[in-house]
């Protein structure tokens, strides 16, 4: 399992790489309703509005199959709409990124890095906007991040773009040094991405002037988690090494995107990288789990491991509800985890 | 204001201390993958 685990009224909601989505009972554990999409694969994180809870699929089997953003009503799992994609890369059809959501609109980001804005009742397309990335290549797509009337948009041919989120006409265009690796990560006037040379990028959002552009000593991978201590704003992230292409992360590090300097690190176990999608915040404290299935919180100031426990299974995702977590692996068991003080 | 991403951890300061807290696994679900 790759999606996190998503939580709404009494139910979690899972997509799983094995292609059904789940909605348990919450408390119990227990399938409520399933959908077996027949050959996708989910790996982009769930979006839950009112009524539907949607969710974009891949599919890597590299024949004439589709994938599709699937909504369906939360309640008892009838699909309402569902978005097909049929261009083909290096990586297959479909999105494996998360979906973001802004108004009456979903948007998210294909395998052929384009970027598509749907209506979130209809599934009907509004608009795209592709990137110049060659679809030959095997990269991962990243999630965009959406800043009042603009989606950002950091692309596989190192760009970082604003498009106005009605229209998709592009506002400003900002040219990085490599392929963007990480999630945009906005946090008031300015965002922040990382890309394969290890660059950590932060960027007027108004403007899309580069206001800092550390070199880190790995690759910042995934989502980036936002840390503030005092008066400092840090990025959490996951480091890979350079010119790695596998799916683990050597470090997990708490940066100042000004200057580049790391505040505090973990490393992971040589032969247990971290292997879980994205730095979660649980508490105020910093949950991250590694290969071997260990599980860790740590406090965000220094980085400090305050809680360490072991499931079985290499720890990919990670849901939150009170002081509930459910822990999902790449073997595809889900945890429901309760907590007591 | 920012969507679509969980960009919290506005303190160093977590809220609770979970140095002492007990994490139980409740129940399991295999999905298959």
């Amino acid at each position: 399992m790759y999606a996190s685990p998503a939580v709404a009224g009494d139910l979690l909601y899972l997509g799983s790489c094995s292609g059904r989505i789940y909605a348990l009972d919450k408390t119990t554990g227990e399938e409520v309703w399933t959908h077996d999409t027949d050959g996708d694969s989910f790996h982009g994180d769930p979006l839950i509005t009112d009524s539907l809870v949607i969710m974009p699929s891949d599919d890597r089997s590299y024949d004439n199959s589709v994938a599709s953003i699937y909504a369906f009503e939360r309640s008892g799992g009838r699909l309402i709409w569902q978005y097909d994609f049929t261009e083909r890369t290096g990586l297959g059809t479909g999105a494996t990124t998360d979906l973001v959501r802004h108004s009456n609109t979903v948007i998210a980001v294909t395998t052929a890095d384009r970027l598509v804005c749907l209506d979130i009742e209809t599934g009907a397309l509004l608009w795209d906007y592709q990137s110049d990335y060659d679809p030959g290549e095997r990269y991962w797509t990243s999630t965009p991040a959406v800043v009042d009337s603009a989606v950002i948009f950091g692309s596989l041919d190192g760009h970082v773009r604003s498009l106005h989120v009605r229209t998709g006409d592009v506002l400003w265009e900002a040219t990085l040094t490599d392929r963007v690796t990480t999630s945009i990560l906005a946090v008031g006037d300015l965002v922040y991405c990382g890309c394969a040379d290890g660059t950590l990028t932060t960027l007027d959002v108004r403007t899309g002037r580069i206001v800092a552009q550390p070199r880190l000593e790995g690759s910042p991978i995934r989502a980036m988690l936002r840390v503030q201590v005092g008066d400092d704003t840090l990025v959490a992230c996951v480091l890979q090494a350079l010119h790695d292409e596998s799916m683990g992360g050597y470090s997990l590090v708490a940066v100042h995107p000004a200057d580049g300097d790391i505040r505090w690190y973990v490393d992971a176990e040589p032969d247990a990288p971290w292997s879980i999608k994205q730095a979660y915040e649980y508490q105020g404290y910093i949950l991250a789990g590694r290969s071997d299935g260990v599980v860790r919180l740590l406090d965000p100031g220094s980085g400090e491991v305050v809680v360490s426990f072991r499931l079985g299974g290499e720890i990919r995702s990670v849901g939150v509800d009170g002081d509930m977590l459910y822990i999902g692996t790449i073997e595809g068991t889900v945890y429901g985890v309760s907590v007591s003080h | 204001m920012a969507a679509g991403l969980v960009v919290g951890l506005h303190t160093a300061s977590p809220a609770s201390d979970l140095s002492s807290a007990r994490f139980v696994t409740e129940w399991s679900f295999d999905t298959g993958g």
